[in-house]
């Protein structure tokens, strides 16, 4: 009884991803006062918040962000920028989300890109799928908002 | 001993060895290091083939990780050739060779070539479940390939000294939960190890498994004094268990729990989390072989009073 409990766990139990909110160091007063501006509009990476009125602003960002630390963080990073251990064992290696050229977002998790460790993710739920979507999108939208906001510098 | 046991023996330990150490270490190695989709294709890649070994090649067109990849799909190809001579040679050789072995064989390069297929369709759908099934499989060659090793070894048909009916039927159905029990438990690694199951389902099973091992251990090494084989698995087993408890300590504590804040930098924790993660699994497999080794000598070689 004990043992089929437990593998109904194992089967059916959401697995905790280890996440940890990458650290931020500023290299100017500036940037640490932009870095303030950008975490009261769109929160932390592992507390996603957007702005209202954003077109993400009613999306599940919080089970986004689970579902992105179970399939997408050991390529992507935490931060979306790409640089883990994993990343660098591949070639082409994974888009940096806060300054990639990747857009379709939808498109590349329904179909992969082609000969690149970047597969398709059809196979998760429906609910995961969107949830992951937004989610890539939220970092897409914030690395913007953050490259706006830093070139408020200039 | 004959000249086609001899054969059959050192095929099935030359592919055990292989499974265990090349395709199940190097496949361990790819999830803990989570390049299994280096590259997506399947059976060639780029200009190359399976048998291809252009490792510079590769690692410079789609990354180290590509080549970690590559070899383990060489590796699983070369059990699959030793297999199917193996099973090859049960059949050529079918008037000498018994029904039985034939059989295993014949069993054996069946659930090695799905396990290919499974391989290739993990790369090809990117499915978890396919990913996990495909470690449940290796687990099942391992399991096969340790019952022909028993087979043919020089003395398997040494006789020992029968017990009673009640201790056989005893060691029979507690063997046999720890089978399931540790296939249980193996599966609800591999989903842990893809992420897609809870801990404390693993964790529950790992208990409970174990649990059942150790009485197992106690059964023989109190009750079968005489089947020096048996004490000897027995013994292998239990030194095993061990190791593979404070391997799963380990894993837990450096890659969930409260050790992880200790590991420097993100480099030195993959590294960490990759070593201490592929031990545990390769510690299972071997966990599973010395099972297998104890449920089998008691299944097939325990004579009744």
């Amino acid at each position: 009884m004990v043992a089929c409990i437990a593998l109904w766990r194992s089967v059916q139990g959401e697995f905790a991803a280890p996440d940890s909110e990458p650290i931020f160091a500023a290299s100017s007063e500036f940037e640490s006062m932009q870095f303030e501006k950008l975490i009261g509009d769109y929160g932390y990476f592992t507390k996603p918040q957007v702005p209202s009125g954003s077109p993400l602003s009613q999306s599940n960002l919080t089970h986004g962000r689970q579902v992105y630390a179970i399939n997408c963080l050991h390529c992507h990073g935490s931060d979306g920028q790409a640089h883990t251990p994993t990343a660098a064992l591949l070639n082409p290696p994974p888009t940096n989300l806060l300054v990639g050229p990747v857009r379709d977002v939808e498109t590349v998790l329904r179909h992969g890109i082609p000969s690149t460790a970047m597969s398709s993710f059809v196979a998760l739920s429906d609910d995961d799928f969107a949830d992951v979507r937004d989610y890539a999108l939220y970092v897409i939208e914030r690395g913007d908002a953050w490259a706006k906001l830093m070139g408020a510098d200039e | 001993m004959n000249n086609s046991s001899t054969v059959l023996r050192y095929l099935s330990l030359a592919a055990l060895f292989v499974t265990i150490a090349l395709t199940c270490g190097i496949g361990g190695t790819i999830t803990s290091a989570e390049v299994g989709m280096a590259y997506p294709t399947w059976p060639n890649i780029n200009s190359g083939s399976l048998f291809s070994f252009f490792y510079d090649e590769l690692a410079e067109s789609f990354g180290a990780g590509s080549v970690v990849e590559h070899t383990h799909r060489q590796a699983a190809s070369l059990t699959g050739l030793i297999i199917l001579i193996l099973a090859g040679y049960t059949w050529v050789k079918r008037s000498v060779v018994s029904s039985d072995l034939r059989k295993l064989a014949t069993w054996s390069l069946i659930i090695v070539i799905a396990q290919g297929l499974l391989g290739a369709s993990r790369v090809l759908e990117n499915d978890y479940l396919i990913a996990i099934l495909h470690a449940l499989g290796a687990q099942l060659v391992v399991a096969l390939l340790v019952v022909l090793c028993l087979k043919t070894s020089p003395s398997w048909d040494d006789k020992f000294a029968p017990i009673s009916e009640k201790a056989a039927t005893q060691l029979r159905r507690w063997t046999n939960l720890a089978m399931v029990l540790l296939f249980a438990n193996l599966f609800s690694a591999a989903s842990l190890r893809h992420k897609q199951g809870a801990f404390d389902g693993h964790l529950t099973l790992a208990i409970t498994t174990s649990l059942v091992i150790l009485f197992i251990i106690y059964l023989v090494s109190t009750g079968l004094k005489e089947h020096k084989p048996l004490h000897k698995h027995a013994r292998g087993l239990a030194h095993l268990l061990g190791t593979q408890l404070a391997l799963g300590v380990a894993a837990w504590a450096f890659l969930l729990g409260p050790l992880v804040k200790y590991l420097p930098d993100e480099d030195t924790r993959f590294l960490v989390q990759a070593l201490i993660a592929t031990s545990h699994l390769l510690c299972g497999v071997l966990v599973l072989a010395k099972m297998t080794a104890v449920w089998y000598e008691i299944r097939a070689r325990i004579d009744i009073l």
